[in-house]
């Protein structure tokens, strides 16, 4: 997967040239599609707590990779959105923005077979195919992703 | 805290609770539909797949230019174990403790023939850069959230400022 540094600033860049054309779609919208952009990293969580870990906990086998899906990031939006007090259906949505501009960034990254993982689970099994544009490693992504944004924030500040 | 903020909290327990239940349906289905066989099914009974494709993701352990083989720790939920690579390419840049894919044939005995070799830590300290960019992004996400947003205590409840 991506650094989550670029994760972040992939709903940004595009949601802040969408605002230029959207008057409601306001910083704090794009805060939290930047924020939705988040969750399937939360995946890392297996990391601090092994997967097995759990499945000794559970008594079942158990993976965390549906983190890391598109039913993983509706169930993960959906626990967020309840924390918010109104407007609930338009912290959902960008939250979702984010997360599904997340795996579809980590779906075009190198994968030696030319298949992205399960990333549509549980909707479907069907691995998509990869561009293999690059490896989660690879600073060029992140530099690429960060003068994206400067020159979209610098456009943003100067058009407002 | 009131019963709203109970309320919030029993939801997303529910919610948490649904994505651990997809861990688990994802796990006891992803053999099914998997074209490869799982790495602790090649450790525990490698004989059964000889001559099947696989596709793996492992630590390099050790490299061999001349031979064009490598050695790679493969991590599985019953521990680990080595497989040598064959036809490995080592011009790819990787180092010992990087990280790669490999997809190829397996010959038994733990012995790979690679039809195709993807680096994705070209070295052990590839995590370090991924750990301190994402730790930077957290906090970078972290103001910029508050900045725009105010969580209610007694709610628990986020509010635009």
């Amino acid at each position: 997967m991506a650094v989550l540094l670029t994760h972040i600033l992939v709903p940004y860049i595009i949601l802040t040239v969408a605002s230029w054309q959207f008057n409601w779609l306001t910083d704090r919208w794009i805060v939290i599609g930047m924020a939705g952009a988040a969750i399937p990293d939360l995946i890392k969580i297996e990391i601090l707590v092994d997967a097995g870990v759990v499945e000794t906990l559970l008594g079942v086998p158990f993976k965390y990779a549906p983190i890391s899906s598109l039913g993983g990031v509706l169930l993960i939006a959906g626990a967020i959105t309840v924390f918010f007090e109104r407007q609930r259906r338009q912290i959902f949505s960008f939250l979702l923005f984010g997360a599904f501009s997340s795996l579809v960034v980590d779906g075009l990254r190198v994968f030696a077979d030319g298949r992205s993982g399960f990333w549509l689970y549980p909707f479907s099994w069907w691995p998509p195919p990869t561009p293999s544009l690059y490896i989660t490693s690879d600073v060029r992504v992140l530099v690429v992703s960060l003068l994206i944004s400067v020159v979209v924030f610098s456009l943003d500040r100067w058009k407002y | 805290m009131n019963r709203k903020a109970i309320a919030r909290i029993v939801i997303s327990v529910l919610l948490i609770g649904g994505v651990a239940s997809l861990g688990i349906h994802y796990d006891v289905q992803e053999d099914s539909y998997d074209p490869y066989p799982d790495t602790e099914n090649l450790k525990i009974a490698p004989e059964e797949y000889i001559d099947r494709q696989v596709f793996v993701f492992g630590t390099v352990e050790e490299l061999s230019e001349e031979q064009n083989t490598a050695t790679i720790r493969i991590e599985t939920d019953n521990g680990p174990f080595t497989a040598d690579i064959e036809r490995f390419s080592t011009q790819r840049g990787v180092q010992s403790g990087g990280v790669v894919q490999v997809y190829g044939t397996f010959q038994g005995e733990y012995l790979i023939q690679a039809d195709n070799v993807r680096v994705v830590n070209p070295a052990g300290s590839s995590n370090i850069y991924k750990y301190v960019v994402s730790i930077v992004a957290v906090i970078l996400i972290m103001i910029l959230f508050f900045r725009y947003w105010s969580l209610n205590l007694q709610t628990l409840g986020f509010e635009v400022k």
